[in-house]
């Protein structure tokens, strides 16, 4: 499935489009981006799952579309 | 016979003739302007085209709260100040330039560091804030004490190419709140991840653009024209002139949370 990627994120990918294996949660699905992008894991990100911030772990399926936010620092 | 301060004069109305002009704003709108007091909380990248907008749409009283001095490096896309001004306090130099836009208004100027000590009482003053900052201590900051005082506040962030904008804490006309920062990113960033524009490049137009939509947003609250930023964040991408937005929920668990932790550490 393909993760779109804001801000710092990106270069801690290296790109703003990423594609993993298709995990059936957004748990796993973390777990999952951390094991394939372990510089994730140094920055704070909120997940969207169809441009609705994930408040819970919800289920996902591949057509879901995910973007991966961090907030922005700079002003 | 003493002029009645809420009144627009003649050359005021000739000034604001063109948004008078617009139904949705009239003279009404611009007597609400007029009668308005707006904080802008970093006179930097974001500052500087909001405070410009803020000024020249009439906001009765602004409020700029930099402690920093202009430095070379931020005439790139810092507008209200350049190279005569090198060394010298933002705050002051800004608050001399906006005046020189808008002789009518009233200025604050707040040249230090926003704290825990001073954040209270500095906002408190205020209708409206703006958090045009470039660190996350301070948004949370800004943040916190906001949703303390019930007031909302116009964040905008910047990334390289990338900016986000959000009304936060606001209050809708049927009375419900609208999600806050924390709601948006709950968690304290670690320092060493902090990246601002001083760490990394930006183009100066972006700060141009997320800054005058933060202007945008507030003539918008305080006229009541529109569809406020609010329960969402707005993505905005330079390079490709995307524009998405995401939208979230109040969390008033961690809301309740946070007040109880502003209230100890207040005490």
């Amino acid at each position: 499935m393909q993760i779109k990627l804001f801000g710092v994120l990106q270069e801690a990918a290296g790109g703003s489009l990423i594609e993993i294996e298709a995990t059936p949660d957004l748990v796993s699905l973390k777990e999952k981006l951390i094991i394939n992008f372990p510089m994730l894991n140094y920055y704070n990100f909120q997940i969207a799952v169809n441009q609705v911030k994930a408040e819970t772990n919800l289920t996902i399926s591949e057509t879901d579309e995910i973007a991966l936010l961090p907030p922005y620092a700079g002003g | 016979m003493q002029e009645d301060k809420n009144m627009l004069s003649k050359d005021e109305i000739s000034r604001y003739s063109k948004q008078i002009q617009l139904t949705e704003v009239g003279l009404n709108g611009q007597e609400k302007l007029h009668a308005a007091k707006v904080l802008v909380i970093g006179a930097g990248g974001l500052g500087c085209p909001a405070l410009q907008y803020l000024a020249i749409a009439g906001i009765g009283t602004i409020g700029i709260v930099d402690f920093d001095l202009v430095d070379l490096s931020n005439l790139q896309r810092q507008i209200l100040f350049n190279h005569n001004d090198i060394g010298k306090p933002k705050a002051i130099i800004a608050s001399i330039k906006i005046k020189e836009l808008n002789p009518h208004i009233s200025v604050d100027i707040f040249n230090e560091k926003l704290n825990k000590n001073n954040a209270s009482k500095i906002i408190s003053g205020f209708d409206i804030i703006l958090d045009c900052t470039d660190n996350f201590n301070t948004r949370y900051l800004i943040n916190d004490t906001c949703v303390s005082l019930n007031k909302s506040f116009v964040y905008g962030g910047i990334y390289k190419f990338e900016g986000q904008l959000s009304v936060f804490n606001y209050t809708n006309r049927d009375g419900i709140k609208g999600p806050t920062y924390r709601c948006a990113f709950p968690e304290i960033e670690n320092d060493e991840t902090i990246i601002n524009c001083t760490t990394t490049g930006v183009i100066g137009t972006l700060p141009g653009i997320i800054g005058t939509m933060q202007a945008n947003e507030v003539i918008k609250l305080i006229t009541g024209i529109g569809k406020v930023c609010s329960g969402k964040i707005l993505m905005y991408n330079a390079l490709d002139n995307s524009m998405i937005e995401i939208i979230m929920t109040r969390n008033e668990d961690k809301i309740t949370k946070m007040l109880k932790l502003y209230g100890t550490q207040k005490a």
